[in-house]
């Protein structure tokens, strides 16, 4: 694979940062399964394998003729990974300066990564870092709608590879529901390396989602990382059904006491879908709480991932953390792994993780049949409430209408097995 | 401790001092000492050639890094690698002389008198009371057939056996401890049951005549042939002292169709003493293959002992319908490490494995369970159930859980699961309820916490090791 990489800047001093990441990225090129990190996802192959080339070469501005969501929502319009516009009308709020949107810009970054240069995803973002945004709520802001920040991606995106960041910030006692909703209507396969950082202070609440539209075929790599202060609570949904390739990694801080980290994650992977979530959750203040529930069905020699990992520091007594990761491989060929890792230092805890991993339980598929239900309707319904089981806490009822809508266009099963 | 080099056996200052000047091979580790090994042992050149092809791998491969604890640099050139056995000189003359706290554990776990002078390494007249037991049930092995010996006898009595079996489960090429095992390996135990034989009795190393002395680099070879059975036991309950901080081991176990092996162990070596100075570094390659159809394999393992263990018994399913389990207790206490697991791999139709692995830390030890499961594509209807659980006692100690899951197939089912936590205040006040004090009563509720694997061990290794528990975490409460 050839790499086209240019820094775009002016030479000066942002050059020269730029500059120093790419050499350090380039000693090492992308991970590789000889990577713990990266073990079951070899990055370096599979771009190998799908990309002769890979550059950042300036992107053609491409007109945003796609349909809004048809619910009051707030937005927030990205076009090939760059900020395009934003709408919080609908709000009506007296201050102006309640939400602050701008794009993401370099000094910003700078001083956002200056911990996580071990990861060479981050050296290559840094690099070649270009768009996004910057959100900024103020305290005490209460949103009566959520935000939607719809992704398109659009025009000959052939051999093209995207870095972009994503900043938001929560002040004091203000919560928001985001939806993040993928479309991809793009020809040419491209690769995109985002980089998502999150502030949650005190009191502030954020629900994030991750929605695909339709079908994607290409790949995409995500690290987010969040932090939060004392009573902050965070929630992460992640719906990537549809698309070729991604990896989700996510490191949760809880740096405050009583604050609160949750990922949930129904998925249903076709067609050699190669799909990885990974999450650290960092307990390292007393009486925090932590969920996972990671739901994976697969089919047609897709392949899921799950690492999951949840680390109690000395200080961090009365820790309540709970993990379970699940997979349904419905056909020959297609592979779950997992790494469900528990690094506990204090001894006042309640920590569990469970994973499992098989076919469908053939007891509960006789347990329909013998109440008249069809075969092929009975695994439908037994896939659908497998995968269903994590929306249960969702109170927005707009989203979840979304979400349902989503699972019913990408679950599609024909049992192959007589 | 990380800025001291490893103390070599010259004069390992936990131990016994050793006569070394006996006899002994050269220094360091070069093609010479294997020779000097081998030739001393009388070995068939096939065994020197084998030692040499992993002295050469060994040049090229690096020790290991990605475990837990980690552990200062071991100088490979200062060790020695072979000396004769211990001229008695410089043991102590009567038990008197020995640690008292030493002599204060065995009489809890309730050892006999000589048995404790065997121990404490006293030396003892050559009237022995498991010297002719051992004798007795030495021939009513050879009776059935059955071949119970050191490793360095069966080389030279049964060479086929021995070419055919050894390595074939740990190849020359695994990793670095491994393979210096195989270049300079001094001795061991061999076992080889006949096709359909029950082995009557357990074997133990206990009752090989002169195995105490098998060394740091220890390596045994079981193979059960078709239709047979055996249950092994290595180690005992009573702390042993030992003069070697380094252990690396190698254990091979074959078992053919239909056959079946249970291996217990209970390792209670020196763990270094309160402030974490000294102790044993156990670095053993435990290895299975359940080569034939209806195979079993059973590892059984009480680790209380060591600074640090690293340690991974493993199964490979290879036959359809084997079976492989793993039933494990660690305690870790003081600034023990422990950092073990199993692997179980499964390659053959309707194979099935059970790990059930419980962890406990106390003081400022580490405790990690590290395992894999692996089930391939051709492994169909597959069947893996994993348990860890780990206790905490103290806020200073950590527990972690590593588990690898992969499954290849989708007829095959894998379920684990994994908890971590204290002990339980309600069942602590309901036992000090009933006039339990504070340690009665940990020591009743970890008992009853490793209930499910010491129902695994032999009878009598069982009340042992139930007393061992209690013990090892004496000091941590509170």
């Amino acid at each position: 694979m050839e790499l086209n990489f240019k820094i775009k800047d002016k030479p000066g001093k942002n050059f020269t940062q730029r500059e120093a990441y790419l050499s350090i990225f380039k000693k090492k090129g992308f991970p590789n399964k000889r990577e713990e990190e990266w073990k079951f996802t070899d990055l370096e192959k599979i771009l190998n394998d799908n990309f002769k080339e890979l550059s950042n070469e300036k992107l053609e501005k491409k007109a945003t003729n796609f349909k809004n969501l048809s619910f009051n929502h707030n937005s927030i319009k990205l076009v090939n990974g760059k900020l395009e516009s934003f709408d919080f009308k609908l709000e009506n709020f007296k201050n102006k300066n309640m939400v602050l949107v701008k794009e993401f810009d370099f000094d910003t970054h700078l001083n956002l990564v200056k911990n996580l240069r071990e990861n060479q995803m981050q050296n290559l973002n840094t690099a070649l870092q270009d768009g996004g945004f910057s959100l900024n709520i103020n305290s005490e802001c209460k949103f009566k709608y959520p935000i939607v920040i719809y992704n398109y991606f659009s025009g000959n995106l052939k051999n093209k590879i995207i870095n972009n960041s994503k900043h938001i910030n929560i002040s004091k006692n203000s919560n928001a529901t985001i939806m993040e909703y993928l479309i991809d209507e793009s020809q040419g396969s491209f690769f995109k390396n985002t980089f998502k950082y999150f502030n949650i202070d005190e009191d502030s609440s954020l629900n994030y989602f991750f929605i695909n539209k339709d079908q994607s075929k290409n790949f995409f790599y995500e690290f987010l990382d969040a932090k939060l202060s004392t009573n902050a609570n965070f929630k992460k949904y992640i719906f990537s059904s549809g698309v070729k390739f991604c990896k989700f990694e996510n490191s949760i801080q809880l740096k405050g006491t009583n604050s609160r980290g949750e990922v949930y994650s129904g998925l249903f992977l076709k067609q050699h879908n190669h799909q990885e979530i990974k999450i650290n959750i960092q307990h390292l203040k007393p009486n925090c709480q932590s969920h996972q529930d990671i739901k994976k069905v697969l089919t047609e020699g897709s392949k899921g991932v799950f690492q999951g990992k949840i680390f109690v520091d000395q200080v961090a007594q009365k820790t309540n953390a709970y993990q379970l990761s699940k997979g349904l491989l419905l056909d020959e060929n297609t592979e779950f792994n997992t790494k469900p890792e528990l690094e506990i230092y204090a001894d006042d805890v309640k920590c569990s993780h469970g994973s499992t991993s098989g076919n469908i339980d053939k007891d509960a598929l006789f347990y329909l049949k013998a109440r008249g239900i069809k075969e092929k309707e009975a695994i439908k319904m037994i896939i659908k409430g497998f995968l269903e089981s994590v929306l249960k806490n969702i109170e927005n009822n707009e989203i979840l209408n979304i979400l349902l809508n989503h699972f019913n266009t990408h679950i599609k099963y024909e049992s192959r097995s007589n | 401790m990380s800025s001291n080099i490893i103390d070599t056996n010259k004069d390992y200052k936990y131990g016994f001092t050793t006569d070394i000047e006996s006899f002994k091979a050269p220094k360091g580790l070069s093609e010479e000492t294997i020779k000097f090994i081998s030739g001393e042992k009388k070995e068939p050149k096939w065994l020197l050639d084998w030692r040499l092809k992993a002295y050469k791998r060994l040049k090229s491969l690096k020790e290991p890094n990605w475990q837990k604890p980690k552990y200062p640099k071991i100088d490979y050139q200062d060790l020695y690698y072979y000396s004769a056995p211990k001229s008695t000189k410089n043991k102590p003359k009567s038990l008197e002389e020995v640690d008292p706290k030493l002599i204060e554990t065995y009489k809890k776990l309730g050892i006999p008198l000589d048995e404790q002078k065997k121990l404490s390494g006293v030396a003892v007249d050559a009237v022995f009371d498991s010297v002719s037991v051992a004798t007795t049930f030495k021939g009513e092995l050879t009776k059935k057939g059955i071949i119970f010996c050191s490793i360095s006898e069966a080389i030279q009595k049964h060479p086929d056996l021995v070419k055919k079996y050894l390595g074939s489960v740990i190849p020359l090429t695994d990793h670095y401890f491994a393979t210096l095992n195989s270049a300079v390996f001094t001795d061991g135990s061999f076992v080889y049951i006949p096709p359909n034989t029950r082995c009557p009795m357990e074997l133990s190393t206990y009752f090989r005549i002169n195995a105490s002395q098998t060394g740091q680099f220890e390596r045994t070879l079981i193979i059960a042939d078709k239709g047979s059975y055996v249950s092994y036991l290595e180690g005992c309950t009573a702390p042993m002292r030992d003069e070697n901080q380094l252990h690396a081991a190698n254990v091979e176990l074959v078992a053919l169709d239909d056959a079946e092996i249970k291996y217990s162990t209970v390792q209670n070596w020196y763990p270094g003493d309160e402030q974490g100075k000294g102790g044993i570094y156990n670095f053993v390659t435990k290895r299975g293959a359940c080569r034939g159809k209806n195979s079993k394999i059973s590892w059984t393992q009480v680790e209380t002992g060591s600074a640090i263990t690293w340690k991974y018994p493993s199964c490979i399913l290879q036959g359809d319908n084997s079976v492989g389990e793993f039933y494990s207790i660690a305690i870790t206490n003081n600034h023990q490490k422990a950092d073990t697991g199993t692997k179980m791999i499964h390659l053959g139709k309707n194979t099935k494995s059970k790990i059930i692995s419980k962890g406990i830390s106390a003081g400022k030890a580490d405790n990690t369970y590290r395992g894999l499961v692996d089930i391939n594509k051709k492994a169909i209807n597959s069947r893996n159930y994993t348990q860890c659980d780990s206790l905490l006692m103290g806020n200073k100690c950590g527990a972690h859980t590593v588990p690898y899951i992969k499954n290849k197939n989708s007829s095959s089912t894998i379920e684990h699961e994994a908890t971590t936590s204290k002990i339980n205040e309600e069942q602590l006040f309901y036992c000090n309820q009933r006039g339990l004090n504070q340690e009665e009563a940990v020591s009743l509720i970890v008992n009853g916490f490793c209930k499910e694997v010491l129902q695994q061990l032999p009878m009598e290794f069982a009340v042992e090791a139930q007393k061992l528990v209690s013990i090892s975490l004496e000091g941590s409460v509170g």
